[in-house]
């Protein structure tokens, strides 16, 4: 895979939610896919939107969204290593507006750099210059050709930036508390999805939902964005690999929470777990480093433990209850029980 | 950006410089702030006329933050110089695609400048208008050479392409259009520039080899010349302990001429250089008039360092 080849794309939402893009294609792309690839602005930031208004007082970004991508037995057609979608929000005063890039390499790339490019530099660019020259341009300002002008800016800069390896930055260790596991199955034609936390009754139940967007928004966004991945590297022909989610941050600019997975695939059954974790809030549970998680996460996948003895050890409230998160139905439930501040 | 990290990125000797500067205030007792400083700045080897330094000098005086003075300004122009050359050792070795201008001016703006900005509004009051900051970039990190730096033209220019914007009474943010306003000519112009150096250098690379009169003198300038780039460019050793910055500046500058093209085409010059050099680091850099000579000779061949 050359630069040309790199999956690249744009997407600005301005405050009333309108989408702008600008998406760089490769040459042997399909007229087809091209037009495809129209809705995936979109759909990646539907749920950003859908964060951001999820009925409370503190606006929620999702900042990052990253897989891991494994090789179909046999293909290994496609050098990609990362996939990962950065976030921007911004509360200008008159209303939020987000930036988000989705990018696809075949380096594993130094995600901290392009995220400080994004929020620090692109995103900045366009809110700045939107004021300045509305009020230099007056009613000949165009909008949609300033958007475009500063998007193609912001594709080459980071494009630009690309094709380097992770770099490990200085970083203030934090705790996490688990408020949450979700477990996935996937096997052809049977899928399970559940969630394990704690009792309805639990008072530390109603104290997790200060530091999370709701249970019902963490349940849909893991099988949200790994469909969606996917379905986005099959339009960019990337047809030999697959894509699990393996971390997404969020934040509220007071809490961050952290959903963290593991995968593993046996005998064509994928099986995922994951944790749902808020930062130094040591209430909810003992707090633990993410490594911690992660081991246990393995314990389970490599089969040394199962999850019902993992879940006392990640959150000792836990109750090995499933609420089932696959259908409507069952989000419905965990949105009127498990996101419920009353009873 | 912290201010002691940035600091210590572009790291300049204050307390040296503030040594000289008072040397050159009790030189003269009779003259006032604004002159001891921009003879200090002159001296320096800032700017290339008397009157752009003290004008700019004048301007900005009312404007610096409380606690602070002329004299912390006339410190980060010394550190823009600092900051400029870093930037266009990074610039020499871009390669943008299609050679695209606007993302040379993102990328350095993002790169070097966007932390700058933040840094050097701490020696400014809160309240100053954002054309006193695009103008300030024109000017500290433009050449000396090409064009006069006059203040007044200079902030003319920007009033009334970088308005300042309120929301109600707060100042909104608009420090990256402040910077384009203030840099990107600059930046297209430095960029311009090496993609014509390379041009030069792709055409004299392209005369046949037959052509060329290879012997082993050359070959031995050459390596002569990658052992005087490194020198000056690590700057290790006693030699480069405690030196003045006008030597160090006129150090790069010699480094600047040895990378010129077309200086690669004349060897009795290069020679000479190497020569004079080699004669100026035996002294520890303190018989530096040869080599000051020279450059004023190759700024005469070629064109100013700036």
């Amino acid at each position: 895979m050359n630069n040309n080849e790199r999956i690249l794309g744009l997407f600005y939402s301005d405050k009333n939610n309108l989408i702008f893009d600008k998406i760089k294609f490769s040459e042997d792309l399909s007229e087809e896919n091209k037009n495809n690839l129209d809705m995936v602005s979109y759909k990646f930031l539907g749920p950003v939107f859908l964060t951001t208004a999820s009925n409370k007082e503190e606006n929620w970004k999702i900042e990052l969204i990253e897989s891991s991508l494994s090789h179909y037995q046999g293909k290994v057609s496609d050098v990609i290593q990362s996939f990962f979608s950065l976030n921007s929000s911004v509360n200008s005063g008159d209303g939020v507006t987000n930036l988000f890039v989705l990018i696809g390499s075949q380096h594993t790339e130094d995600i901290k750099d392009i995220n400080e490019i994004l929020a620090n530099y692109i995103h900045p660019s366009i809110i700045q210059g939107k004021i300045v020259n509305e009020n230099l341009l007056g009613s000949r300002f165009d909008f949609y050709k300033f958007i475009t002008s500063e998007l193609d800016r912001g594709l080459h800069l980071i494009d630009y930036a690309l094709g380097s390896s992770r770099k490990v930055h200085w970083e203030e260790q934090h705790n996490y508390s688990c408020v949450g596991v979700i477990e996935r199955i996937k096997s052809d034609g049977k899928n399970v999805t559940n969630l394990y936390t704690y009792d309805e009754n639990e008072p530390l139940r109603r104290e997790a939902l200060k530091f999370i967007p709701s249970y019902y928004v963490m349940c849909i966004l893991p099988d949200y964005y790994e469909t969606l991945i996917n379905e986005t590297l099959h339009l960019f022909n990337k047809k030999s690999v697959f894509a699990d989610i393996r971390l997404i941050h969020l934040n509220d600019d007071i809490n961050k929470v952290i959903f963290l997975e593991e995968f593993s695939v046996k005998n064509e059954i994928k099986t995922s777990y994951g944790v749902i974790l808020v930062q130094d809030k040591d209430n909810l549970s003992t707090p633990n480093k993410i490594s911690f998680y992660r081991k246990n996460l393995r314990l389970i996948l490599d089969g040394y433990k199962d999850i019902i003895d993992i879940l006392p050890i990640m959150n000792e409230k836990f109750k090995p209850k499933k609420w089932g998160t696959l259908t409507d139905e069952g989000l419905n439930n965990i949105g009127e029980i498990l996101d419920s501040i009353n009873n | 950006m912290e201010d002691m990290e940035f600091e210590s990125r572009y790291k300049i000797d204050k307390e040296r410089l503030s040594k000289y500067y008072e040397r050159i205030k009790s030189h003269d007792k009779e003259k006032g702030l604004v002159d001891h400083i921009t003879n200090f700045l002159i001296n320096q080897s800032i700017s290339s006329s008397f009157e752009e330094v003290f004008d700019t000098l004048k301007y900005y005086e009312d404007k610096i933050v409380e606690g602070r003075g002329l004299l912390d300004l006339a410190f980060e122009w010394i550190r823009a110089q600092k900051i400029r050359l870093e930037y266009k050792k990074y610039l020499i070795r871009a390669q943008y695609p299609t050679n695209d201008l606007c993302l040379a001016v993102d990328d350095c703006l993002y790169r070097f400048f966007l932390s700058y900005d933040e840094y050097i509004r701490n020696l400014f009051k809160k309240d100053i208008r954002e054309h006193n900051f695009s103008a300030l970039y024109e000017i500290f990190f433009n050449t000396f050479d090409e064009k006069s730096l006059i203040i007044e033209d200079i902030v003319q220019k920007h009033i009334h392409n970088i308005p300042s914007h309120y929301y109600g009474s707060n100042k909104i943010n608009t420090n990256v259009m402040t910077l384009r306003q203030g840099l990107s000519n600059i930046i297209v112009k430095d960029y311009v520039n090496v993609l014509s150096a390379r041009k030069e250098e792709e055409v004299s690379n392209s005369i046949p080899v037959s052509k060329k009169t290879i012997d082993e003198s050359e070959d031995s300038n050459l390596e002569k010349i990658i052992k005087i780039k490194n020198e000056i460019t690590e700057k290790k050793g006693k030699e480069w302990l405690g030196l003045q910055i006008t030597t160090e500046n006129r150090l790069e500058s010699l480094l600047w001429y040895l990378e010129h093209p077309k200086l690669q085409e004349n060897t009795k010059l290069l020679e000479e250089i190497i020569e004079l050099y080699f004669f100026a680091k035996d002294s520890g850099f303190t018989k530096m008039e040869g080599i000051i000579r020279k450059l004023d000779q190759l700024n005469i061949t070629f064109r100013k360092f700036d």
